[in-house]
C-alpha cells in the first residue's frame, strides 16, 4: 500500500539568472512528467520574488511512496548532468527531509533507504514500534510480540518481514539475558586483557576507570543493557581484577624480599668462602715453600728454617699449625712416623732413608720393645698383639717406601699367605716360610738350615720380606736366628688383624709356584 | 575515556519547544533533564550545548529586568557523533516518553541533508531512525569509530571490537568490509605489542639521555600520533627508554668508581706493603740484634753493621729474603725501606 509523499523542488544555485531560473524549472516539471505514472499529477509553482517581479523558482506536488525511487533517480541523473543547487523537501508523513545540494552523490545514500522500504508504512511503523518495545525493555518480550503480531496482521506485513523488522530492532542479540552473557563476556575479556598486560610487562599501566568503563558503557548503551545492570558487572570483574593485583603485588613484594634476603646470605657466605680461601691459600703458600725446602731433606737447613719462620709470621699462621703443616709435608714425603704408643720413628726412617738396613732393622726393635714397654725382654707370643696397628703400619710404610716394597710387614704378609694357600701343615709351612724370607737355608741331611743373625742379608739384594727382622721376638740370635712357630702364628694373625691385606695384594702365580717348590723340597 | 579525533564526523541536532500553553518553568527543566541525560552517555561526557532562551517581554513602557527574571530554555543545540545516533535517538525517546511534550528535532546529518519531525511521541521520533541511519555514510562512520578506539587503546580491544560489531548490524556493513575497515584503522602493526616494539626500536637511537631533548621527542610524539600510538603508552615507552639509559649511565659510573676505588685500593695495598715490609724488617732488627754492640759513629757505619750481622746468621738470613719476596718488592725498594727503618734505628740508638 503506497504513501503519499510531498517535494517541493527549488532552483536555488545563487549564480542563475531569474530567467535561467524559469527556464530550469520548466525542464525539471518536463523530466518529472516524462517519468511514468507522472504525468497526470499536479505540479503547483513555487514562486518569488525577484527584482520586483514574481518569478517561478520550484514546483511542488505530491506523488505514491513508490514513485520515489524514480523521482530521486531522475534527479540524480539532471544533477550528474547538470550540477546546479537545488533544494528538495521530502514529506513522508511526520517526517521531513531537506536536502540541498549540487551534487548527484548526495542522493545516492537515499535512494538506497528507498529500496527496503523501511522509510514507509507499512514497514516504517511497524519498526518504530517494535524499536519503542526493544528500548524500553531491551527485548521482546511475549506481550510484546503478542502486540506486534497484532500489529503484523494490521499492517498487512507477512511474518518473515516481521522477522526481519524484529532482527532489525532488537539487534544481533534478541534477549536480555543474551545481551548480559555478552557484556558480561566483553568485560571478562577486556580486563584479561588488561592482566594480560600486566603480568606481561612492560606495558603502560592502565586505570580501567578512566580507559575501559567507558567503552564498556557505550557497549552497554547498545546493547540496551540497564546501566545499573552493567555497572554490577563491571564492578565484579574489577573487583576480581584488583584483586589479583593485590594479590601479585604481595607476590612481588614477597619475592624481593626473598631475593634481598638470599642475596644478602650470598653476599656473606662470598664473604665467609673468600676469607676461608685466603686461609686456605696462606696455608698453600707455607705448605708449598716446606715442600721446597724439604724436598731435598728431611729438615730444613738453617736458612730455609729461617725462611719458614718468616713465612709463618707474614701469613698469620700459628706455630702448632706450622709444626702440622711440615709434619704433614715431611711425612708426605719421608714416610709418616705416626706413633699411638708415643714412639720416635725418626731414627728409623733415618737409617732407612740412607739405606742402612741393619741399623734400621735395630733400631725397629728397639722402637717395637719401645712400644711395647719392654726393655730389652724378646717378645712373647701373648705380647704381641699389644704391638698398636699405627705403629705397626708406621714401621711397615718406612720399610715399604725406601724399599720399594720389597721389605717390611706386608711383604711378610704376603708371602705367609702364599704359603698358608699351598701348604696345609702348620709346622711346614712355619718353615718353608722362614725358608722364603731368607731367614732359614735349605735344609740337608746334617743342616736343618738355620742360620745366625749375622749371617742374614742387610741389602736390597734380600729375598722379599727378608726386612725388618723379628729379631725382637727371638730368645738368641746366634747360634741360630728362627722365631718360634708361636711367633710367627701371633704375629700373622696380629698383622693380619691390624693391616689386613687386600686380595690384588698377593703375590703373584709365578712367585707362588717358586715359593710352592720351596714347600716341596722341604 | 576514547578519543573523538575528527570532529567532522558529527551532526547536530537542534531540539525546540512548540508547546505554547506550557509552563515556561516545565519546558525549562525538561530541557535541562535532557541536556543531564545526554552528558551520562558515554562518549558525550564533554557536550556543550547552546540554549535557546524564552525571549523577555518586559511590560510596555518599562525596561526589562534581567536580574529578577531567570532565563527559561525552550530549545538547545548540540553536537553528536555520527555513531552515537541511535544512542541519542533512544534518549531523546526515553526524554518523550517521561515529558511528552510537543518539540520538533532537527538533525543536520551533514551539510547537504537535514532531517525535521515534530512530535510528542517516542514511537514517532523511532520512525527517523531508518532514515537518519541511511542517510549516515557507513564506512566512514564506522572508519572513524574504529580510528577512535585505535587511537585511545593502540588497538581493538575486546569491548571496541564489541561495540564496532554493533555498529556494523546498524550500519548494514558485511563482515568483509568491516574487517577491511578494522585493518585500516589499525595500520601497518598489528597490535599494541607490534607498536611497542617498533617505537622502542625508534627510540634506540638515543644512546644518551641528552640525545632524548625536547626536539627528537617531539618527533616520536608526531611518529606516535602517525602510528596511533596512544600519548600514554608513548609516554611511558619514552620513561622506560629514559630509565634504561640512566641505568646505563649509573652503571658506567659506578664502574668508573670502581676502577677508581680499585686503583685507589691498589696504590693503597701497596703503601700498606710497604709499611708492612718495613714493620717486619724493623721487627727482624729489633728481635736478633743487640744495639748496644751497633753504635756506631755514623749513619752508614751503623747500617753496614746491622746487615752484617743480619746476613751472619743463616736463619735471619733467611727471614730477610722469605720478607722480601713476601711483599714481590724490587730490591732498590727494599734497599731504600730497610735504610729508611735503619736510619730510625741509629736515631733511636742515639737516643738511648
Amino acid at each position: 500500500m503506497a504513501e503519499s509523499v510531498k517535494f517541493r523542488i527549488t532552483i536555488v544555485d545563487p549564480q542563475f539568472k531569474s530567467d535561467d531560473v524559469v527556464t530550469e524549472v520548466r525542464y525539471l516539471i518536463e523530466d518529472l512528467r516524462d517519468l511514468e505514472g507522472m504525468s497526470q499529477i499536479r505540479y503547483e509553482p513555487v514562486t518569488e520574488i525577484r527584482d520586483i517581479a514574481e518569478i517561478r523558482v520550484g514546483v511542488q506536488f505530491e506523488a505514491d511512496s513508490d514513485r520515489l525511487s524514480s523521482i530521486l533517480r531522475r534527479l540524480r541523473d539532471r544533477l550528474y548532468y547538470n550540477p546546479t543547487t537545488t533544494f528538495i523537501q521530502i514529506r513522508i508523513a511526520a517526517i521531513t527531509l531537506k536536502i540541498q545540494t549540487d551534487s548527484a552523490e548526495d542522493l545516492m545514500s537515499l535512494m538506497s533507504a528507498t529500496q527496503s522500504g523501511e522509510l514507509f508504512a507499512p514497514n516504517r511503523d511497524y519498526l518504530a514500534e517494535a524499536e519503542t518495545y526493544s528500548r524500553t525493555q531491551g527485548e521482546l518480550s511475549p506481550t510484546e510480540l503478542d502486540n506486534l503480531n497484532l500489529l503484523r496482521q494490521r499492517l498487512g506485513l507477512s511474518v518473515e518481514q516481521a522477522e526481519v523488522l524484529n532482527a532489525k530492532a532488537t539487534g544481533p542479540f534478541t534477549s536480555q539475558a543474551q545481551k548480559r552473557r555478552h557484556f558480561d563476556e566483553i568485560t571478562q575479556a577486556e580486563f584479561s586483557r588488561l592482566w594480560a598486560m600486566v603480568s606481561d610487562p612492560p606495558f603502560a599501566l592502565k586505570d580501567p576507570d578512566d580507559d575501559h568503563w567507558p567503552v564498556l558503557q557505550e557497549l552497554a548503551e547498545n546493547l540496551g543493557v540497564p546501566m545499573a545492570e552493567a555497572e554490577t558487572i563491571y564492578q565484579k570483574h574489577q573487583q576480581r581484577y584488583r584483586d589479583d593485583m593485590s594479590l601479585k603485588a604481595q607476590q612481588v613484594s614477597a619475592k624481593t624480599f626473598e631475593s634481598k634476603q638470599l642475596a644478602a646470605e650470598a653476599k656473606a657466605e662470598a664473604a665467609r668462602q673468600e676469607q676461608a680461601q685466603q686461609v686456605q691459600e696462606q696455608r698453600d703458600q707455607y705448605q708449598a715453600l716446606c715442600h721446597e725446602v724439604m724436598a731435598n731433606d728431611l729438615y730444613p737447613s738453617e736458612y730455609d728454617q729461617g725462611r719458614l719462620d718468616q713465612a709463618r709470621r707474614l701469613r698469620n699462621i700459628s706455630v702448632d699449625e706450622a709444626i702440622a703443616i711440615e709434619t704433614e709435608v715431611r711425612d708426605g714425603l719421608y714416610g709418616s712416623i705416626a706413633s699411638a704408643a708415643g714412639v720416635d720413628y725418626n731414627r728409623l726412617r733415618h737409617c732407612l732413608r740412607q739405606q742402612a738396613w741393619e741399623a734400621a732393622d735395630l733400631e725397629t726393635e728397639i722402637a717395637i720393645l719401645a712400644a711395647l714397654q719392654q726393655g730389652q725382654q724378646p717378645l712373647i707370643a701373648a705380647t704381641v698383639s699389644r704391638l698398636p696397628a699405627i705403629d705397626l703400619a708406621t714401621i711397615d710404610g718406612l720399610w715399604s717406601r725406601y724399599s720399594n716394597g720389597k721389605f717390611g710387614f706386608k711383604a711378610q704378609q704376603q708371602v705367609y699367605r702364599s704359603q698358608q694357600q699351598i701348604q696345609p701343615d702348620e709346622q711346614k709351612r712355619w718353615l718353608d716360610f722362614l725358608q722364603v724370607l731368607g731367614w732359614r737355608d735349605e735344609p740337608t741331611w746334617f743342616y736343618r738350615g738355620f742360620k745366625p743373625y749375622r749371617d742374614l742379608t742387610f741389602s736390597l739384594e734380600a729375598p722379599q720380606g727378608h726386612l725388618p727382622t723379628w729379631r725382637w721376638g727371638c730368645p738368641s740370635l746366634s747360634p741360630r736366628y728362627s722365631p718360634s712357630i708361636e711367633v710367627v702364628e701371633v704375629v700373622m694373625a696380629h698383622l693380619n688383624h691390624s693391616m689386613p691385606l687386600e686380595a690384588a695384594a698377593v703375590l703373584a702365580p709365578t712367585q707362588t709356584l717358586m715359593m710352592g717348590g720351596l714347600a716341596s723340597a722341604s | 575515556m576514547v578519543q573523538t579525533s575528527n570532529s567532522d564526523y558529527s551532526f547536530q541536532l537542534s531540539i525546540k519547544s512548540v508547546e505554547c500553553t506550557l509552563d515556561p518553568g516545565v519546558i525549562h527543566t525538561g530541557f535541562e533533564v535532557l541536556s543531564g541525560s545526554v552528558i551520562r552517555l558515554s562518549g558525550l561526557e564533554q557536550t556543550t550545548f547552546d540554549f535557546d532562551l524564552l525571549p523577555q517581554r518586559p511590560p510596555s513602557g518599562t525596561l526589562p529586568d534581567h536580574s529578577t527574571q531567570p532565563n527559561r530554555y525552550v530549545g538547545l543545540r548540540f553536537n553528536i557523533p555520527l555513531n552515537r545516533f541511535r544512542v541519542v535517538i533512544r534518549c531523546l525517546e526515553n526524554w518523550l516518553d517521561r515529558t511528552k511534550q510537543n518539540n520538533r528535532f532537527e538533525f543536520q546529518l551533514s551539510p547537504a541533508h537535514t532531517i525535521t519531525i515534530q512530535t510528542n511521541q517516542a514511537k514517532v521520533l523511532a520512525q527517523i531512525l531508518p532514515l537518519g541511519e541511511a542517510l549516515l555514510p557507513p564506512e566512514e562512520v564506522y572508519l572513524t569509530q574504529a580510528k577512535d578506539y585505535v587511537n585511545t587503546f593502540g588497538e581493538l580491544t575486546p569491548a571496541a571490537k564489541a561495540n564496532l560489531l554493533l555498529l556494523r548490524h546498524q550500519l548494514s556493513l558485511s563482515h568483509d568490509e568491516a574487517d577491511d575497515l578494522n585493518a585500516r584503522a589499525m595500520g601497518p602493526f598489528k597490535s599494541l605489542a607490534d607498536k611497542y616494539q617498533h617505537f622502542r626500536k625508534e627510540l634506540l637511537a638515543c644512546k644518551q639521555e641528552m640525545t632524548l631533548d625536547e626536539d627528537f621527542w617531539q618527533v616520536m610524539r608526531d611518529k606516535a600520533t602517525n602510528m596511533s600510538l596512544p600519548e600514554a603508552d608513548a609516554e611511558f615507552l619514552k620513561a622506560e627508554r629514559l630509565h634504561t639509559l640512566r641505568s646505563e649511565a649509573e652503571r658506567a659510573r659506578q664502574q668508573a668508581e670502581a676502577e677508581v676505588a680499585a686503583e685507589h685500593q691498589r696504590q693503597q695495598q701497596q703503601q700498606q706493603r710497604l709499611i708492612n715490609y718495613c714493620q717486619s724488617f724493623e721487627a727482624l732488627v729489633v728481635e736478633t740484634l743487640n744495639p748496644i754492640s751497633l753504635w756506631g759513629p755514623e749513619p752508614d757505619a751503623f747500617r753496614r753493621q746491622i746487615l752484617a750481622q743480619l746476613s751472619a746468621s743463616e736463619l735471619n738470613r733467611g727471614r730477610l729474603i722469605q720478607g722480601r719476596d713476601f711483599y714481590h718488592l724490587s730490591s732498590q725498594e727494599t734497599d731504600a725501606l730497610e735504610k729508611t727503618v735503619l736510619d730510625e734505628l741509629y736515631m733511636l740508638s742515639g737516643l738511648l
